[in-house]
């Protein structure tokens, strides 16, 4: 019996020592810093992220990696080029660690069974925790026509993606536009498009499908932001129009015909059309201040006769918001379009209410077909525009923070110019930021094959427990109606907003 | 002969109907076709475990890719479903002394390969029950002949028919179980919660899958149609000839009837089986669909002169896209303004660019249609709307990956090139272009290159007249899109735009006036009454003058219009002709 229990604990010995990793003790040093992908080097990463796994695109039978900080180490063998670091080793590395930086040592084994140790690669590790969630929309790089889509939450603890809601359960219709109130993921909304129309709110364990367009905004709500308190989300109202370039370095142009801002009061489904936000201007995202006394939104001057697509500029405002009355105050400029000669899309305040992130781009907002649009943070006290690390000469688009302001996320085409991809970028200390790093992803290799857009990510503090299944007899009944506000708002039909059908002779001109 | 002769006969017989069904598959089957409409390149088998049903539709595709090959498809179709009716024999053979046994496996087999002659059918259905009936037969088979086991391998095999080949494979062997004879009231009842537990188990799993995709199952529809009748054949026939085999056994009793009976019931077999043969044959192939299809796989090869001859078969086109298709095949024969009516284009300009409406067939085309003119951004655009609503499918991979490296998009051609390069039957394909991912230029980038607008201008949405208008400034040597523009004008009835091009004619060499310019140019000078027209350095041929006071005259003696169609039938080739009896604008002629 003691022989047997013997070769037993001889036999898990082997296995366990088998299935550890043995370290590199000889090796020669090269000069070249290794190629991984993605590009995890000379980058800040939040604590709580789950494993920054790679591939090492080099040439070589074999490899491995050193990742170590002062206090743990461990030692990966490399799966067909793919270092892929276990979860349990990851935490006790990075998650629980007091440390604040991580090195990486990558191994290479040529084809003499030789190793090559390459030059050190060393991460910072900040102290500020990433909200655990982020929600975005997938969707293939087309302009008309769309099958299956969805929106999905990825965890950044443990990278697994699963989907919120898909199109298949909804009829296959358009999803799109959902967001969150301050990153709470109890209080959710987006809009469905084609069949089951309507904007479904999610919100403390109550679910509603609301009908937001009526003659007196002129067509539903668009560009949607949540107020801190719950109480109201400020809708963009759009007649959106689009169309297609010809030059081969681009795509396409989508604009308003016209554009205003109104104020959705959930708990009384009521919208109120402010007469501030429904000039004659094109009003368009718009987006609160972590206070919530604040409504930032851009807007551009309204389509005339000599409007041309290349000169349409969006400048930055904010107006007062008093949430016990309902009432919109006194509005600032915050940055002109024309001293920047930049036009501004997508304002997200972070939750220091002093620092603002947007797009950049050389005309419109609609910034994800512009290749020139990159993101900018702005800060009030000091009045600086500072141009984040992680720009490329690609799109970059969609900016949004995370809960306690420390970490921007925003997409970027950078790789291939079609396609989509998250990266995050940390906030510092003096307001500048770090090099922007792409979503890690459990398989190293899951970008290689991936053909979609990764769509309005947004940050959500915990997992999003939505029931499709549940939110069905809500889809397939009708949309309620609105109420609108007549007497605290101007209706489209008297106020200054015209309804633009036809754009202006000459829009599509060329910039002179 | 005794009754264990004449059964064995008889399946006999059923295994050589079934060859004969098969070999009218082969007449009449063009796996081409099935390739054109259902190919898509897969995902990675690892990918299809994600989902219920997903590794079917994996495998499906793969089987679909083959057909490339016609020994190989041919073969499958043989030996898939003759695997598949011996599987159903030896699952019934308890049924066998039935005298309706042969004829109502023949039946669902025949159920099964049904979807195969229509081709727009989900062959995904047919693959589901028949891998699952492959599975239900091997743990039959291990059960018998181990004698152990029986309820946790078929339990197990329904599990995996479900989780592997989706619901109407699960579906089917859970009622060959339930509906067996050997299966006691006790088990017939576990197999029928089985069946309905194992779907609701799939949604607690995945919070995105509906009551009815659960338990309908999403097969049931495909890209082309909504609802596969051939699936609902198969939900509702085989459970109801079980039960009919069951209810009835034992009033149908072969050893038990005389013999003249037991001849009349075999007799009865075979005459019923090969009417049903020749009647499904018959009652589920479409000429005129395969003939449409035909045209559309053939477009997509480029093989105008094929796509000309089939043409000949159909009257007139049944839609715009056949009559799309037929008209860049005209263009192809290097005489599209001379010969652009010897088809009737009842669809006007519709059939010339499609924007008259966006779904995933047309829009292939239209990026097509684009890519052989050179309008790189227009094809792009229209590759990729294809690929959202049709997925990964070979040709539109191959359309974007050389539009992107055209315009040295070396990244993003490249994914789609990777795609490909998976795929057993385009490795090839593959392979011999990976240069163009290095900056080589082959016939198609040099073309697109060449005709990059150098200046941007709006495509704009429903107006393709503009939008070429636009390009053909930009590429003024551009011979398509010269030529597709004039098409236009004459098909919307544009005389006097088409009589200010003709220096345009003139520029770029053309020896003589197209004749349906000169015919155009006819009504013209009649409408404008100008006894001479400005021609240039052309004339108008006397044929064509000829032509056009003779057909005058004839419309003027034929007293009414229908009198006058059927008397000038002779001139359906001309654009007089066009004017006054095919035009879809004719009321816009009118008034």
């Amino acid at each position: 019996m003691i022989r047997v229990l013997n070769y037993i604990f001889i036999f898990l010995v082997v296995i366990a020592t088998s299935s550890c990793t043995s370290e590199v003790n000889e090796y020669e040093l090269t000069d070249d810093l290794a190629t991984i992908y993605p590009d995890y080097t000379n980058i800040t990463i939040p604590r709580n992220m789950g494993p920054m796994n790679f591939q090492i695109q080099e040439e070589g039978i074999d490899f491995k990696a050193h990742i170590y900080t002062k206090t743990n180490s461990v030692w990966v063998d490399a799966r067909e080029n793919k270092i892929i670091i276990p979860q349990n080793k990851w935490r006790n590395l990075v998650n629980d660690s007091r440390d604040d930086t991580l090195i990486i040592d990558l191994f290479r084994k040529d084809k003499h069974k030789i190793w090559y140790k390459y030059p050190q690669i060393r991460n910072a590790v900040s102290h500020d925790n990433i909200d655990e969630y982020i929600v975005y929309r997938k969707l293939p790089p087309a302009n008309i026509l769309w099958s299956e889509m969805g929106i999905y939450q990825q965890s950044l603890l443990t990278l697994t993606t699963k989907p919120i809601l898909t199109n298949t359960i909804t009829d296959k219709n358009c999803i799109n536009c959902h967001s969150f109130s301050s990153n709470d993921p109890n209080r959710m909304m987006f809009h469905m498009r084609a069949k089951n129309g309507g904007t479904l709110i999610s919100y403390d364990n109550t679910t509603k499908l609301i009908n937001t367009n009526s003659e007196h905004i002129g067509s539903a709500g668009a560009y949607p932001s949540w107020h801190p308190s719950g109480k109201f989300i400020a809708f963009s109202v759009n007649r959106i129009a689009q169309d297609f370039h010809s030059h081969i370095e681009m795509t396409a142009l989508v604009y308003d015909k016209f554009s205003d801002i109104v104020l959705y009061d959930i708990e009384n489904n009521t919208i109120t059309r402010p007469r501030e936000l429904a000039t004659g201007a094109l009003e368009n995202m718009p987006s609160w201040s972590p206070d919530g006394r604040k409504l930032y939104y851009i807007s551009a001057p309204e389509l005339n006769d000599s409007s041309i697509y290349s000169e349409l500029k969006y400048s930055l405002y904010s107006i007062e918001f008093d949430p016990e009355t309902k009432s919109f105050g006194k509005t600032d400029t915050i940055l002109e379009a024309g001293k920047i000669n930049k036009s501004i899309s997508f304002p997200r305040m972070a939750a220091d209410n002093n620092t603002l992130s947007m797009c950049l781009l050389d005309y419109g907002y609609f910034s994800i077909y512009n290749k020139e649009s990159d993101i900018y943070t702005y800060t009030l006290d000091s009045k600086k525009l500072n141009e984040i690390k992680g720009n490329s000469n690609e799109v970059e688009s969609y900016p949004s923070w995370s809960q306690n302001g420390k970490w921007l996320m925003f997409v970027s085409k950078r790789e291939d110019g079609v396609l989509s991809k998250i990266y995050f970028s940390h906030l510092n200390e003096d307001g500048s930021t770090s090099k922007a790093f792409l979503a890690p992803q459990k398989d190293p290799r899951f970008y290689d094959d991936y053909l979609l857009n990764f769509n309005r990510p947004e940050f959500a503090i915990t997992k999003v427990e939505l029931n499709p299944r549940k939110l069905l007899k809500i889809v397939k009944s009708e949309a309620q109606n609105v109420d609108f506000d007549l007497n605290n708002s101007v209706s489209i039909s008297t106020g200054p907003t015209k309804q633009t059908k036809e754009h202006p002779e000459g829009f599509y001109e060329q910039d002179k | 002969m005794n009754l264990l002769a004449k059964q064995k006969s008889l399946q006999l017989f059923s295994i050589g109907a079934i060859l004969v069904f098969s070999f009218l598959l082969f007449y009449s089957l063009d796996l081409s076709l099935i390739c054109y409409l259902h190919e898509v390149i897969p995902d990675k088998l690892s990918a299809g475990l994600k989902s219920t049903g997903g590794f079917n539709e994996i495998i499906v595709l793969h089987i679909i890719s083959l057909f490339h090959f016609k020994a190989i498809g041919y073969a499958f179709i043989l030996i898939m479903p003759g695997l598949f009716f011996l599987s159903l024999q030896l699952l019934f053979k308890t049924y066998a002394r039935h005298p309706f046994f042969q004829f109502s496996i023949f039946l669902i087999a025949i159920a099964l390969l049904l979807p195969l002659f229509n081709y727009t059918y989900s062959l995904k259905i047919t693959g589901s029950i028949i891998f699952s009936t492959y599975v239900l037969t091997i743990a039959y088979f291990i059960a018998e002949k181990t004698g152990k086991f029986k309820i946790p391998l078929f339990l197990l095999s329904l599990f995996v028919n479900y989780y592997l080949f989706g619901l109407p494979g699960f579906y089917f062997s859970s009622v060959v179980l339930i509906a067996h004879k050997s299966t006691s009231f006790k088990f017939k009842l576990i197999y029928l919660l089985a069946l309905i537990a194992l779907p609701a188990l799939s949604m607690a799993a995945n919070i995105n899958f509906s009551i009815q995709q659960a338990y309908i199952g999403c097969f049931v529809s495909t890209i082309y149609e909504s609802v596969k009748p051939s699936a609902i054949i198969i939900y509702i026939l085989t459970p109801l000839l079980l039960i009919f085999l069951q209810s009835t056994e034992h009033k149908a009793n072969l050893s038990a009837a005389k013999p003249k009976k037991q001849r009349l019931f075999s007799m009865l077999q075979f005459i019923s089986i090969i009417i049903l043969a020749i009647a499904v044959f018959c009652f589920s192939f479409n000429s005129n669909h395969k003939i449409t299809y035909k045209i559309e796989s053939l477009a997509q090869e480029r093989k105008w002169t094929e796509v000309l001859n089939l043409a000949k078969q159909l009257s007139a086109a049944e839609s715009p896209l056949v009559q799309f298709h037929i008209n860049r095949a005209i263009y192809d024969e290097g005489h599209f303004l001379d010969n652009l009516f010897m088809y009737p284009q009842l669809f006007g300009i519709d059939a010339l660019f499609l924007d008259y409406a966006s779904n995933g067939t047309l829009a292939q085309a239209k990026a097509d249609l684009y890519f052989d003119m050179g309008y790189g951004n227009d094809s792009r655009h229209w590759a990729n709307e294809s690929l959202t609503s049709r997925g990964n499918k070979p040709h539109t991979l191959k359309c974007l990956i050389i539009n992107y490296a055209a315009s040295q998009q070396y990244s993003i051609a490249k994914r789609y090139w990777n795609l490909l390069n998976r795929s057993v039957v385009y490795k090839k394909w593959s392979q011999i272009n990976e240069g163009i991912l290095n900056g080589e230029i082959n016939e198609d980038i040099a073309r697109l290159q060449n005709n990059f607008p150098e200046d941007d201008f709006f495509t704009g949405i429903g107006t393709p007249q503009l939008k070429l208008e636009k390009f053909y400034a930009r590429n003024p040597e551009n011979q398509m899109a010269f030529e597709y523009l004039i098409a236009n004008y004459l098909l919307i009835h544009n005389i006097g735009k088409l009589a200010s091009e003709i220096p345009e004619f003139e520029r770029l060499g053309y020896k003589k006036l197209p004749r349906l310019v000169e015919e155009a140019l006819l009504v013209y000078s009649v409408q404008k009454n100008v006894d001479k027209l400005d021609l240039r350095s052309f004339k108008i041929d006397e044929k064509t003058q000829q032509d056009f006071k003779n057909f005058s005259l004839i419309i003027q003696s034929a007293g009414s219009k229908e009198k006058g169609k059927q008397a000038v039938k002779s001139f359906s080739h001309t654009y007089w002709y066009y004017l006054m009896f095919d035009s879809k604008y004719q009321k816009k002629l009118n008034s």
